[in-house]
């Protein structure tokens, strides 16, 4: 059954129509609530919270991406939960900095490669988890316009949909948002950048 | 706010879209030119694409769980949108109800006021057509028998004449002008009647206007055609008989034809109208049904 069918078939009530399209979408949701939160939990917890808004919502969705209309929502979600957490913080400026450098979290849920050697695997799971610090240290703003870029793999054009702002205002961020985990990444954590990784030494594309 | 960026940040915006093939042509082979000069930017743009590198070697998540939902989980079924023939029926309904509601306005304002201007210009039109038509024979008929009497009692009876106002100023007549007169007053008094009745009333003088007044008061049922025949024969014996001494003649005439029947656009006004109503009704309480309905339908599905 193809996605509009099963669109249409969720719109009329039925739950297990829409169950499939939460198999179809989860992982993009998850990843990206991920990248945008940093935390497992938060994370799942904002995922689910998007999936549930979503079926309640659905009597409102009048055609064009369903991607695209999931993915605001799922924004929208991960933006709430930071407010609130902006207002109520539950945990201690420590916790979430050592939250941010553990790799530990990130490692046990990441697809292993089958080839992959413990060591280049952990090695890989640290850099992910220094990644994501500099992706947490960003504003919420360009924290979310650098997931849905650079790690989920969108356009310019289907971002500023999503996020309801305009192409310049993207542009912007995308380059702000780089610029920073650049200084991040070459400031703090050159150490784990890969052996043959040398910004210096990137040629033209 | 462009002014206020720094030429650093111009160029990071530049690079930045540049590695994502969203610079224009123009610019984009612009940048090349000064990529080629400036060592500086070269290397910016390389930290630019190792960065976008990095995070697009991010390892994809897997998800800790599956976030299928549960009926509890979502509360209660989603609210069906299996009706759609409701909500487009309860608006057609609801603009017809506008519809038929407008046009009976317009109708009781518009067609009724319309009505009342042209029904005394249409009572109007009716007697001064049908009358002369109708009753024109008949008054000439009576006018010739009232002529006779009055010429068969002339012999006997010595004329007085009750000098009306016009009449008594005049000189003092010889019998023979007097006779011509009061033969010329009648002939132009049961001309002028035929014409316009009220003409009678200024010829004939004051008892005879008195009387044709009282007769037409008396007879304010009767038609203005009996009215007028009436008032034209009084005149003609009053000329030649005592006042005391006039008895009208009151003839019989056919019933007058319904001339003050309603307009046919009333009747069509009135009809149209009832129809109007009984819509708005029946639209009405089709529209309460359906709100109702879909307000209980709304309530239970929350």
């Amino acid at each position: 059954m193809d996605e509009s069918a099963l669109i249409q078939h969720a719109q009329d009530g039925d739950l297990d129509s829409f169950n499939r399209l939460v198999l179809e979408y989860q992982q993009q949701v998850y990843n990206l609530a991920y990248r945008i939160m940093g935390e497992p939990d938060a994370a799942a917890d904002a995922t689910q919270e998007a999936f549930i808004s979503t079926y309640r919502k659905l009597r409102t969705y009048r055609g064009g991406s369903f991607r695209a209309w999931l993915l605001r929502i799922v924004t929208n979600a991960c933006y709430d939960e930071l407010r609130r957490r902006k207002r109520r913080p539950a945990s201690s400026l420590e916790e979430l900095t050592e939250a941010g450098l553990s790799p530990s979290d990130a490692a046990d849920t990441t697809l292993h490669t089958p080839t992959e050697s413990p060591s280049a695997a952990a090695e890989r799971a640290e850099l992910a988890a220094a990644i994501q610090h500099c992706l947490d240290a960003l504003p919420d703003e360009q924290r979310v316009v650098i997931a849905m870029c650079d790690v989920q793999g969108y356009d310019y054009r289907e971002i500023a949909g999503t996020i309801q702002v305009t192409l310049g205002t993207i542009k912007s961020r995308i380059a702000r948002a780089r610029g920073r985990l650049r200084d991040c990444l070459r400031g703090n954590y050159a150490e784990l950048l890969p052996a043959g990784f040398r910004l210096e030494e990137e040629g033209i594309a | 706010m462009n002014l206020f960026r720094s030429k650093a940040d111009r160029d990071l915006e530049i690079l930045s879209a540049y590695l994502d093939n969203a610079l224009p042509t123009k610019d984009a082979a612009r940048l090349e030119l000064r990529l080629q000069d400036e060592p500086e930017l070269l290397t910016q743009l390389a930290e630019l694409r190792g960065t976008r590198r990095l995070l697009r070697d991010l390892p994809v998540l897997s998800v800790p769980r599956n976030f299928t939902l549960h009926p509890e989980d979502v509360g209660a079924t989603i609210r069906p949108v299996n009706m759609p023939w409701m909500r487009w029926a309860t608006t057609a309904v609801a603009f017809s109800f506008v519809f038929v509601l407008a046009a009976d306005a317009f109708t009781t304002l518009g067609f009724g006021a319309a009505r009342d201007a042209a029904a005394p210009q249409t009572e109007s039109f009716a007697i001064q057509q049908d009358a002369p038509a109708e009753f024109e024979a008949a008054a000439e008929e009576e006018l010739a028998v009232v002529e006779e009497e009055a010429v068969a009692e002339e012999a006997d009876v010595p004329l007085e004449l009750e000098a009306t106002a016009p009449l008594a100023e005049l000189p003092a007549l010889t019998e023979p002008e007097a006779d011509l007169l009061a033969e010329d007053v009648v002939v132009d008094a049961a001309t002028a009647d035929e014409e316009e009745p009220q003409a009678g009333f200024a010829t004939t003088g004051e008892g005879a206007a008195g009387e044709a007044i009282a007769e037409s008061e008396a007879a304010e049922s009767g038609s203005d055609e009996v009215r007028a025949l009436e008032t034209t024969t009084a005149a003609a014996t009053s000329t030649s008989e005592p006042a005391a001494t006039i008895t009208p003649t009151r003839t019989k005439l056919p019933s007058p034809v319904p001339t003050f029947a309603p307009p046919p656009t009333a009747q069509t006004s009135f009809g149209l109208r009832g129809v109007l109503r009984l819509f708005e009704y029946c639209l009405g309480a089709l529209l309460i049904i359906l709100l109702v309905v879909a307000f209980v339908r709304r309530r239970r599905t929350r």
